[in-house]
């Protein structure tokens, strides 16, 4: 490539450089272009929701519908609260989330642990099994499950938006690999200063693992956060109800025609996970990317 | 994607057969299963129980709160054959597919915006983050969104578009032609973000010498494309497809909030007749053998999927 | 393979376990608590959303602010629909409430779920149900017995905009009083749009509780819904089979109403975009307050000059409980809503009508007619209000009906197929499904 530059004289050169520039801008500028239009079109159902979340109940449903609310309502977002209780629906959602995160967590780091660190009879023969539960997925074990909840009169209960929860196959794999990556010499010599096998696992390779760990959390949290079939089905309660479900509700009721405070309140019930996702989106992105799951 | 590869290379235990290794070796199993005993409860509790207790419960007619009785393989010759029942069952299988056609679009379009983001440009970041935005937003939420945004009156923000381009207005997700492209349309808008990512991480993962070496020999961009980005995509592309099935597969929310399954079972899905027949007429036998004949769907799927890494192991 | 063995042993183990666990009867224990003070906490749940949900909870509060030994915790389980499927699955989960208010709610009689209210008022000497309107108790009653409480019921009811009558000319006080002035009324409110291609006015639409219009034009015209021995429904009579022609052509033929539109026909209304509505008495109070324009209403349109609406709304029922004292409470939260000074808050904050046979002779029900001439309609057709007979197999014929109708408004069947199909499916359902429990 060099060599050929080389070749070209110096005017030359510099003409084609200012082509070069010329095109790059250009391209740039239409990429801009393109990307941005798509970027809004994207962003439209969310820009929408903002809008109309603002609107009172006469310009909801003006036609032609107005882009910025002649009288913003800013009550909406006061209503939401007084007409159903949000402020319960919030405190189990967060209830459940941090527990689920918690509980997974633990049982996936030992279980990683039991794979990546030791030698045990079995050992492929429980992969196995830890694998086939991935293929079997919530809808076939909807019924029976349900009824293993009723059984243990645990409908509408913390218990039952958590406890089947707490094992997840794929943590386990993701942090098995990330604990195999830790040479095994620091084992050794940790051994050899009479640390035992458990405390090496909370004290020196939970450490090194920082960042997994962190991913693994943020897939645990939002996927139970927006979680929304089994807490539909297996609470009754207003008490006992998450967000999702108290949305659901809210937007079913008589009539249905609060739109303005719909979309207030479907904005409350998802800015908690777009919040998080901003604070962290690089690990977020990246995490993703590397393990490829979503379904967590 | 690449763990079942990883069985066969995990580290083989170093060959001591004296009994004092036999004896650390047997601590050591006892002392791994204590590990593992948390997700295992877990698992055999609200996993294998539940798939087996699943395929027990689909032989019984058992319409709550009456008394359950055995009845063989009668509820799926019910499904299959019923003259009532069977045309909403087969409906239901038909919708899933029509449904999952919304994988392959969403992969297409996701391919077209990843390349178009695989450049280092200012302002990149920004954008490949909004398009993940609906990825992580809750579906329910979502969901009540585009419910008001597909609104059949003047006043539906896609209806006064329509309007605003002299185009007749449509009833949306009240029109049985068009209620599951609707569905679709908008699975594909929260879907996109996640593929997208994997793409890009896929495409950059891809040596740039590859590119260099191919513009020399003369390539143009469709060339580039061609020769070297889609053989090397396939695999990425190929577990997409199937991880993406997999999921349309399981499609609730998005049905529940916006349809309930119809107009007329227009959106009807296995997946969500299943969810029908349980909780809201309570057959718990018959929803037990829709779930099973589900289940023997997404097997199918994740076969196929296995079968393909196995064969892609090089792309590792 | 040997030493995987005892794995399977132990998650065989598990299996047995929880299979046990699983195989145990339950019990009719039912929610509520009594503590050691003799205290009672009694389960409520109830099915209205929005303002008479509001007045439901206000109730609830009159309760437990004036009876210091029970507290009543009250929680919306969503619409009717929602509520009994929320109920039935409570049956199977042994976890229902004390006393619910649900629509269609006699059919639980056969669940063996519920109690007779009938047994509660002939041991309280302090109750006399003939006070109450015929039709209302039977609205209650299944297979002769009284299982359930009136509470909220309500009458099908035409509304209109009487902004939109005055600018299409017509007189705001004289509206359509049978089927042929509703569907005169209707095409000159029908306006065409702009080049849409759809009307940016529409002149009539009903609520999605689409077969109780249905069923109302049914009995006007003279059909029967139910058998006599009340072993099958008879939809596809010939009287049926043309109410539902006049419906199909409403959307197809004179198109004076948008196809399948019913769940957003509320909202429609509210915004000026749809000249009348069918709908519930229930909804009238709401929709005064939410309206931006002069509402108007009318008595159901008569078929020929025959009005007769079967009663819609909800009933208070009291589940299966071990405990003496939780029954007692039960039956006492019940009394007081549907007392005569409950009936009458309710009636005033809501769109529902009293249940009391004098109630239109009370002043303060007088002065809630005086105060808002929309409710006059209502009480107006107190006289021609009839109850559908109940039994367990019309849990589905709602939406069979409904069906039918989406079927011939989309167009995909013809009204006597339509009806034909819905007969087959609800009597398929009375035949194979609904074992009553013994």
């Amino acid at each position: 490539m060099n060599n050929r530059t080389e070749l070209i004289s110096a005017s030359t050169r510099a003409k084609r450089k200012m082509k070069h520039r010329i095109l790059t801008i250009l391209s740039d500028g239409l990429w801009y272009v393109v990307v941005i239009a798509i970027a809004l079109a994207v962003m439209l159902p969310f820009i929408w929701m903002i809008v109309t979340s603002l609107k009172g109940p006469t310009e909801v449903f003006a036609y032609p519908p107005t882009w910025i609310p002649k009288d913003p309502q800013w009550s909406n977002y006061i209503e939401m609260w007084k007409e159903a209780p949000f402020g319960r629906y919030f405190l189990n959602s967060a209830i459940v989330a941090i527990a689920v995160t918690i509980g997974q967590l633990t049982s996936c780091v030992l279980a990683a642990f039991a794979f990546a660190r030791m030698e045990f009879k079995g050992k492929n023969a429980m992969f196995m099994i830890f694998l086939s539960t991935t293929m079997i997925s919530s809808q076939v074990t909807l019924v029976p499950t349900y009824l293993v909840m009723r059984s243990l009169d645990w409908i509408d209960s913390y218990q039952a938006l958590i406890v089947p929860f707490l094992a997840n196959a794929f943590g386990v794999f993701m942090l098995r690999q990330s604990f195999r990556t830790v040479p095994r010499e620091l084992e050794e010599a940790a051994k050899l200063d009479g640390c035992g096998r458990f405390r090496f696992l909370i004290q020196m390779l939970l450490p090194l693992c920082k960042p997994i760990l962190a991913s693994q959390a943020l897939f645990a949290f939002m996927g139970n956060w927006n979680s929304y079939q089994w807490p539909l089905i297996i609470t009754n309660q207003d008490s006992m109800r998450t967000l999702q479900i108290g949305l659901r509700y809210f937007v079913s009721g008589e009539g249905s025609t609060q739109w303005g405070v719909y979309m207030a309140a479907a904005l409350v019930v998802c800015l908690p996970v777009i919040i998080i996702y901003f604070l962290v989106q690089k690990t977020f992105v990246e995490s993703m990317a590397s393990t490829g799951l979503k379904d967590i | 994607m690449n763990i079942s590869k990883e069985i066969e290379t995990s580290p083989k235990p170093v060959q001591q057969r004296t009994s004092g290794a036999k004896k650390r070796k047997n601590k050591e199993t006892f002392e791994a299963y204590l590990y593992l005993l948390p997700s295992l409860l877990i698992f055999a509790v609200f996993t294998f129980f539940p798939a087996i207790f699943s395929i027990v419960v689909s032989t019984f007619r058992w319409n709550m709160p009456s008394p359950a009785s055995f009845v063989g393989l009668e509820n799926y010759i019910y499904l299959f054959t019923d003259a009532i029942e069977s045309p909403i069952f087969w409906k239901s299988i038909l919708n899933t597919f029509y449904f999952s056609l919304g994988v392959p679009i969403n992969l297409i379009i996701s391919l077209l915006i990843a390349l178009l983001l695989n450049r280092k440009i200012r302002g990149v970041g920004i954008f490949r983050t909004t398009f993940f935005l609906p990825t992580i937003t809750s579906t329910a939420a979502v969901s009540v969104v585009w419910l008001w945004l597909f609104h059949p009156a003047q006043y539906g923000l896609f209806n006064s578009i329509l309007i605003s381009l002299g185009l007749p207005i449509q009833a949306w997700l009240r029109d049985p032609a068009l209620a599951m492209p609707c569905l679709i349309m908008m699975g594909v808008w929260s879907g996109m973000g996640y593929n997208i990512i994997i793409f890009l991480a896929g495409l950059q993962s891809i040596p740039g010498t590859y590119y260099e070496a191919a513009k020399i020999d003369g390539a143009n961009g469709i060339g580039l494309f061609k020769h070297i980005t889609w053989p090397l995509l396939g695999p990425t592309l190929f577990y997409v497809l199937t991880v993406g099935m997999i999921n349309s597969l399981k499609a609730f929310t998005e049905i529940d909030v916006m349809t309930q399954g119809g107009p007329l079972n227009a959106t009807n899905t296995m997946a969500y007749y299943l969810y029908q027949n349980a909780f809201q007429f309570f057959q718990m036998g018959k929803a037990s053998a829709i779930a099973v004949l589900l289940f023997i769907l997404m097997l199918l799927l994740t076969w196929i999927q296995f079968r393909f890494v196995d064969r892609s192991v090089h792309y590792e | 393979m040997k030493r995987n063995r005892w794995f399977f042993i132990l998650v065989l183990a598990v299996l047995l376990l929880t299979s046990c666990g699983g195989s145990k009867e339950s019990k009719t224990g039912g929610g509520g608590k009594v503590d050691s003070k003799g205290n009672v906490t009694l389960e409520f749940w109830y099915a209205l959303g929005g303002d008479s949900g509001k007045a439901v909870e206000e109730l609830v509060k009159q309760f437990n602010d004036t009876h210091p030994t029970i507290q009543v915790v009250a929680t919306y389980q969503g619409n009717y629909t929602t509520a009994m499927a929320k109920v039935y699955s409570a049956i199977t989960g042994n976890t229902l409430p004390n006393v619910a208010q649900l629509g269609a709610a006699p059919l639980l009689g056969s669940s063996g779920a519920i109690l007779s209210i009938e047994d509660f008022i002939k041991a309280d000497s302090s109750f006399d149900k003939d006070v109450i309107y015929p039709a209302f108790l039977d609205y209650n009653t299944a297979g002769g017995v009284l299982w359930t409480a009136p509470f909220n019921n309500s009458v099908p009811i035409l509304l209109y905009n009487k902004d939109l009558f005055t600018a299409a000319g017509l007189d705001p006080e004289d509206p359509p009083q049978n089927i042929e002035e509703l569907l005169e009324t209707a095409k000159i409110l029908t306006k065409a749009s702009d080049g849409s291609g759809s009307p940016s006015q529409w002149g009539l639409n009903a609520r999605d509780d689409t077969h109780w219009y249905l069923s109302t034009f049914f009995l006007e015209n003279g059909a029967q819904i139910v058998s006599e021995d009340e072993t099958q429904v008879l939809y596809n009579s010939p009287e049926a089979v043309e109410m539902l022609q006049m419906w199909s052509d409403w959307v197809n033929v004179d198109k004076v109403m948008p196809p399948n539109q019913h769940q957003e026909s509320l909202s429609d209304f509210l915004s000026g975009k749809l000249g009348m509505l069918i709908g519930s008495t229930s909804v009238v109070s709401s929709i005064q307050t939410e309206a931006s324009f002069k509402v108007g209403s009318a008595m159901f349109p008569a078929v020929g000059d025959v009005h007769k609406m079967p009663l819609g709304g909800g009933s208070l029922v009291i589940f299966k409980n071990d405990d003496e004292q939780i029954r007692n409470a039960s039956w006492e939260f019940v009394k007081f809503m549907i007392s005569k000074d409950s009936s009458i808050y309710l009636t005033a904050h809501t769109g529902y009508i009293p249940i009391y046979k004098d109630a239109t002779n009370w002043p303060e029900i007088q002065a809630i007619v005086e105060e808002n001439p929309l409710r006059k309609a209502a009480f107006d057709s107190l006289p021609y209000a009839v109850a559908i007979p109940v039994f367990s197999a019309l849990g589905n014929s709602d939406l069979a009906l409904q069906n039918a109708i989406e079927q011939v408004e989309l167009g995909t069947a013809s009204p006597q197929q339509a009806l034909d199909d819905a007969k087959t499916s609800v009597d398929h359902a009375i035949k194979t499904q609904f074992q009553v429990t013994p």
